[in-house]
């Protein structure tokens, strides 16, 4: 049964249809909540949030765009409403664990762990996830201010300062590791 | 189309396997069918119970409102007419409101 039947069945109440496109989009949005979040934990928890609204707002869904694009619509906005409850500084004390983390993992596997991420990380989530949902998932502009709900024009100047923030860290960074050697 | 400048293509580049490393530092375990069914019933009947409530109150809060115009026409009619302006300015606003926050769910 493809995706377009499932979406059909699950929305006119059809759990089991429902629960296999959960399943079937599980590791993508963990994956992606990954990205935005660089940490486990809250990733999962995310999983979990979005799935039940999922569950809860199937009957919105027009199908319009893939399932899964709707499936980090929804996570996005959960993402970006998660931190801005929380406050300014405590927010900052958590993104630094956050990436820390991953780099224990990266460390643990052999991986070299890049300073792209590291720049990438400092970026606030404003920033960050609609640079992520360009430059790796590859929507364009209409299509992220759709999914967070802001004009294109604001997608395109966000990714441009995240980009120009990030290629300055890296700069930084090549130049300390230049004057060190 | 306008071509970029090498230095942003390498950037993107750069970005893109970047990201794409993350994926080898968390490995994802996706539960079993079982799981899914379990939570979309659970989740399903909660809201079932959740809109029963919801309904319920509704009800109640008619029959309060009801009430209280019924007895407001027979005791203080032009009040109620007074009356009529701020609610009806209520209504559309919360009806404004309600439907931004369902566009939010919908999909592009």
């Amino acid at each position: 049964m493809d995706e377009q039947d499932l979406v059909k069945k699950a929305k006119k109440g059809d759990q089991h249809s429902l629960s296999l496109l959960l399943q079937q989009n599980y590791s993508f949005l963990f994956h992606y909540l990954l990205k935005i979040t660089m940490n486990r934990s809250t990733a999962e928890d995310l999983v979990q949030e979005t799935m039940l609204k999922c569950i809860q707002k199937i009957g919105l869904y027009k199908g319009k765009s893939k399932f899964s694009s709707w499936l980090i619509s929804i996570a996005s906005n959960l993402y970006i409403d998660q931190i801005r409850r929380k406050k300014t500084e405590q927010k900052f004390q958590e993104r630094e664990h956050d990436s820390r983390s991953l780099k224990w993992k990266a460390a643990f596997i052999d991986e070299e762990w890049n300073e792209a991420l590291d720049a990438l990380s400092l970026l606030s989530e404003d920033t960050r996830v609609p640079l992520i949902l360009k430059h790796y998932y590859g929507y364009t502009y209409e299509e992220i201010g759709s999914m967070l709900n802001i004009p294109a024009g604001t997608v395109k100047s966000r990714i441009h300062t995240g980009l120009t923030f990030i290629r300055k860290e890296l700069s930084e960074s090549e130049e300390e590791t230049r004057v060190r050697n | 189309m306008k071509k970029k400048p090498e230095s942003v293509t390498n950037l993107e580049k750069q970005l893109k396997e970047s990201l794409s490393q993350i994926e080898k530092y968390e490995e994802v375990i996706v539960p079993d069918l079982s799981f899914f069914e379990r939570m979309v019933a659970e989740e399903t009947s909660r809201n079932k119970r959740q809109l029963a409530k919801e309904l319920a109150l509704f009800g109640l809060m008619a029959a309060v409102v009801l009430f209280v115009v019924a007895a407001m026409l027979i005791q203080l009619p032009s009040v109620l007419i007074l009356l009529q302006i701020p609610v009806l300015i209520g209504a559309v606003l919360y009806i404004y409101r309600q439907h931004r926050k369902e566009g939010e769910w919908n999909d592009t």
